[in-house]
């Protein structure tokens, strides 16, 4: 690698916003890990590398439809009430996601022949936790009213609908510029899992209706499963000591018990000198639980009208006691909960993105009134589509851009997102450069930061990495 | 001034009380006259027992609040009755008793009525301390009861458990 002219670049980026969605960070590609979010993204560097532990911090949480503040807000107003307009308002798709990744290390290098160095390898390790629950609405209805005003409302025990991850990916990337017109990349990743928690297949219902014998027919169909890997170890060890538990989880970072595979693919094609389009898929994948697994499994199905303690159908000289007594066991198994350790998988989030670009203005030069020919555009506007397939279906967000290189060294980007549940979402990110050092900022939902708590969408990102950059 | 933050007060979380109301069907019977005349002579009184560990529960100890036992009658015989329900304690001391009449049908048309107890306070500690609950159908005096007798009585009923979580 030839670098007659090696350019030490500090990137060092905080956003906050509060969803998985990185719509500041997408086609950004002053910044190497805008590669993460399309491994066929156009790279701007000869190589570069993450300062260990501080190249890339993301944390972002957001809740659909109620906030922090719904819930919490001090306004002397009684709690319960505030509690229970939130729980009305909310539906069994509503939900709470938080994400949090940091990386640990990551690096890239342009590979091929020195005259045209066309290909790019790009590798790293990060940590991951990811966190969605749905809000489980039929077990609150059932919660704050019981069941004396809603009989014959099913209570839909599928409600209950969670996963949680903590987990390692360790990947490679590979990004080939076939010609000015398309490059394309795949990155293959290896999931190490640290622990899960997932309870996403449950099923049943529980129901009151007018019985025929008496004045209620109780019916229970219960279907419920809660699947865990990698914490009965911690939990259930004889010992209390925490430092055990730190070392037992670090062997778990790479190559642990619980291995998965997966891989990310993109490509950007140019249309034609001033637009482009790209598109991705990320986290096609999967981690098999198949070690330190306990699950919790209960699945029965009852039907309770009551007992007829003086004249019972049977006339086998049963007495009501026996009878009352084999309702009572019914109703102990039924609630019953049985732990299990089969093994699971648990397919990764699947995310997509894509984009539509278009580039103009060229900067015009003072010495002869004419337009640069190799600066490139200053100005790009673009529209950005984010989705994730989610336990219970896809959640998507549409991003509307604007990008502009201030001058060279220095851009910025300003985003606008709608999705279901947000129509005032802006971001903003800005990367500078000033004597080598490299500097970005991102942060979005600017209109709530008046009231982060009352934001229903808010994230965080930090990054630190050198880059050699291309001299042109 | 550029605020990020308008108070809140997590802490409210203890004030959350939950006060759901449930109902459950308790117990029932459905009896022909006939069923009161066995091998030739009337009976009159059909009694049992169960064991009941519901209110053994710590659950329910601290947050039952009140309980109301609702029953629906129905009578087409030609013969009052009284149903006696008697709450125990684990030793067979009776805490708690009560009792719901029917009239006679003299012309079998069906007679309903309902009868509600309501527990509180003192009487639902009663309640939560009882562990056995005894049920005397009593046949009270009147119209003599042959295979002939026409009617049935019957009874439905539910509890309503008032909860405060």
């Amino acid at each position: 690698m030839k670098l007659k002219c090696v350019q030490f670049i500090l990137l060092f980026s905080v956003s906050i916003c509060l969803s998985q969605n990185k719509q500041i960070l997408y086609g950004f590609s002053e910044i190497p890990q805008s590669l993460l979010l399309n491994p066929g993204g156009n790279i701007d560097n000869k190589g570069y590398f993450g300062i260990p532990l501080l190249s890339h911090i993301h944390f972002n949480g957001s809740s659909s439809n109620v906030s922090v503040y719904d819930f919490f807000a001090d306004d002397g107003r009684d709690f319960n009430v505030k509690f229970r307009n939130a729980v009305n308002r909310l539906n069994s798709n509503d939900f709470s996601t938080i994400t949090q990744q940091l990386e640990i290390f990551s690096g890239g290098f342009a590979i091929g022949p020195s005259y045209e160095k066309n290909e790019y390898l790009s590798f790293g390790l990060y940590q991951e936790f990811d966190f969605i629950a749905y809000f489980p609405k039929d077990y609150a209805v059932l919660a704050l009213e019981g069941n004396q005003n809603n009989i014959g409302r099913p209570f839909k025990l599928d409600d209950l609908n969670l996963n949680a991850d903590v987990l390692t990916v360790l990947h490679v990337g590979y990004n080939k510029k076939v010609n000015k017109n398309f490059t394309y990349g795949i990155r293959g990743k290896i999931y190490s899992s640290i622990f899960n928690v997932n309870s996403t297949k449950n099923q049943g219902r529980f129901i009151t209706v007018q019985g025929e014998n008496n004045i209620y027919e109780h019916i229970f169909n219960l279907d419920l499963e809660l699947r865990t890997s990698g914490l009965a170890s911690l939990i259930n060890d004889d010992n209390d000591d925490f430092d055990n538990d730190i070392k037992e989880i670090r062997k778990r970072i790479l190559f642990g018990e619980n291995l998965g595979l997966g891989f990310d693919i993109g490509f950007t094609s140019q249309i034609t000198d001033q637009w482009y389009w790209d598109a991705s898929l990320l986290d096609i994948g999967f981690v098999s639980h198949a070690n330190n697994i306990e699950n919790y499994q209960l699945k029965d199905d009852f039907t309770f009208e009551g007992i007829d303690p003086l004249f019972p159908e049977s006339q086998d000289g049963q007495t009501a006691d026996e009878y009352w007594s084999e309702i009572e066991e019914e109703f102990e198994d039924l609630f019953e909960i049985d732990t299990t350790r089969t093994k699971y998988t648990v397919w990764r989030p699947v995310k997509l993105n894509a984009s539509v670009n278009y580039a103009f203005g060229k900067k015009k030069l003072k010495d002869c009134d004419c337009l640069a020919e190799d600066g490139g555009y200053l100005n790009r506007v673009g529209a950005q589509l984010y989705a994730i397939k989610r336990p219970r279906g896809i959640q998507a967000a549409l991003t509307a851009y604007y990008y502009r290189r201030i001058f060279n060294g220095l851009s910025a980007k300003a985003t606008y997102t709608v999705d279901p549940y947000s129509f005032s979402n802006i971001g903003l990110g800005i990367s500078a450069n000033i004597w080598g050092l490299n500097m970005y900022v991102m942060a979005d939902n600017f209109l709530s930061y008046q009231n982060i708590y009352d934001s229903q969408n808010v994230s965080l990102q930090l990054g630190l990495n050198y880059i050699f950059k291309n001299e042109d | 001034m550029f605020n990020c933050t308008k108070p809140v007060d997590f802490e409210q979380l203890d004030d959350l009380t939950l006060e759901p109301v449930v109902e459950s069907s308790l117990i029932f019977y459905d009896a022909s006259a006939q069923e009161f005349f066995v091998g030739g002579t009337e009976q009159i009184t059909a009694e049992d027992f169960v064991e009941i560990d519901f209110f053994n529960n710590g659950f329910i100890q601290d947050n039952l609040i009140k309980v109301e036992f609702v029953f629906n009658i129905e009578n087409s015989i030609n013969r009052p009755y009284s149903l006696q329900i008697r709450f125990l304690d684990s030793a067979g001391q009776s805490l708690e008793s009560f009792t719901i009449n029917t009239e006679a049908s003299a012309n079998n048309q069906t007679i309903k009525n309902t009868h509600i107890e309501v527990f509180e306070d003192e009487s639902l500690e009663h309640i939560k301390r009882s562990r056995i609950m005894v049920f005397t159908l009593e046949m009270l005096p009147g119209e003599a009861i042959d295979e002939n007798t026409l009617g049935r009585i019957s009874l439905q009923s539910k509890g309503v458990f008032y909860l405060r979580v």
